[in-house]
């Protein structure tokens, strides 16, 4: 190649001429040579890390994997969950008979995990869930159950009211859909409403 | 019988070790000036880029089967390390007052901010130019640029010409 480019060439001799200063002077130490075999081990060493880390990962995915196995073995109750999730002031003000069309568990009447949301109000649904079973003529107080759907009137019951429902699984379905809007009013609400309505519930039955 | 453990703590062999060492004294000057090239003259950036390089060196050395001439090889691995430490420091700032130009001390302050324009110009091409251009200037043959770029001798040819003109410009709009 023929080096005649008046640049390159002024390049080349700058760096020729630093190339020959540069010769027979101590440039590297053996010091810097063992520092970077050494450093080089150390990087070679954490392809172990990196095992380490997926195993945990591999762990994981076994603990998870294990829990959605476990998953349908546990109570579900998808109108609980569906009322949870819900708009809630839209359906307020509706009455127990218009909720009807939400989605009931059939031939469970007397399961108590339909309003298991805490253990108060667990223990009063199977209280009532045990009245139901027990009484002739499955008495269940829909006014009180359509106040609870808005409350906003929950301060004009003086008392519960009582009403002769038809059949069991009748009964049992307005207290599913009770429970649901019960749920809807969220934690504290919940808790007032089983303690004024449920409890007086029970000692009418 | 007891056996001593032979590997040092680089994870070597002593042998090994000795060798690797020995190949980069013979070439030390190479290794310097392509530090140089890249950390713009700057002390310390000249000792990362060094350290960078041996531990890439090392890292390939058992790999490397001298199927090629030892210069080729450690042109090859300097050069890519070298542009990658420039491409990974580009943007910080230069701090030009506390650290002098580290080539005054072989060529003088004048030639020294020379070379320093210098590479300024050449970082502005493209990586393989850059390659090019610092085997040209070091004088390596065609043969040898054409096995550190792999590419054939005439496209070596094709490219250099390329890129002379493209430097020409550029001298030519710094000129201007």
């Amino acid at each position: 190649m023929k080096r005649t480019d008046f640049d390159l060439d002024e390049m080349q001799r700058l760096w020729q001429k630093q190339s020959r200063a540069l010769e027979g002077r101590s440039l590297i130490s053996e010091d810097e040579m063992r520092r970077a075999m050494q450093s080089t081990r150390k990087a070679e060493v954490r392809p172990l890390h990196l095992w380490r880390r997926v195993a945990a990962v591999a762990a994981v995915l076994i603990v998870a994997a294990v829990a959605v196995w476990q998953w349908p073995a546990q109570p579900a109750t998808p109108q609980l969950a569906k009322a949870a999730q819900g708009p809630r002031n839209n359906q307020k003000t509706q009455s127990i008979q218009s909720t009807q069309s939400i989605p009931i568990i059939q031939n469970t009447p007397k399961t108590p995990t339909l309003i298991a949301e805490s253990p108060a109000q667990k223990d009063v649904e199977s209280r009532v869930a045990a009245q139901i079973e027990e009484s002739p003529k499955f008495i269940v107080p829909v006014a009180v159950a359509e106040v609870a759907a808005d409350e906003t009137l929950l301060a004009q019951v003086p008392s519960p009211r009582e009403t002769v429902w038809p059949n069991r699984q009748s009964a049992t379905d307005t207290l599913t859909v009770y429970t649901t809007r019960l749920v809807q009013y969220g934690t504290p609400k919940r808790k007032s409403l089983t303690e004024t309505l449920f409890e007086p519930v029970l000692a009418s039955l | 019988m007891i056996h001593r453990k032979t590997h040092s703590d680089s994870g070597g062999q002593p042998g090994t070790e000795e060798a690797f060492m020995a190949m980069v004294k013979r070439n030390e000057a190479l290794i310097y000036k392509v530090c140089l090239a890249f950390t713009r003259q700057r002390r310390d950036e000249v000792e990362d880029l060094k350290q960078d390089i041996l531990c890439n060196l090392w890292r390939g050395y058992e790999g490397f089967r001298k199927e090629s001439k030892e210069s080729t090889w450690i042109y090859k691995v300097a050069l890519n390390t070298g542009i990658q430490y420039y491409h990974r420091n580009e943007r910080l700032p230069l701090t030009e007052e506390l650290t002098p130009q580290m080539a005054e001390r072989y060529v003088g302050e004048d030639d020294s901010r020379q070379l320093d324009r210098m590479y300024e110009l050449i970082h502005r091409l493209d990586d393989e130019e850059q390659k090019l251009v610092y085997l040209y200037i070091d004088n390596v043959s065609g043969k040898e640029m054409a096995e550190v770029l792999g590419i054939s001798e005439g496209n070596v040819r094709i490219k250099m010409f390329r890129v002379k003109e493209k430097l020409k410009r550029m001298a030519q709009y710094e000129k201007d």
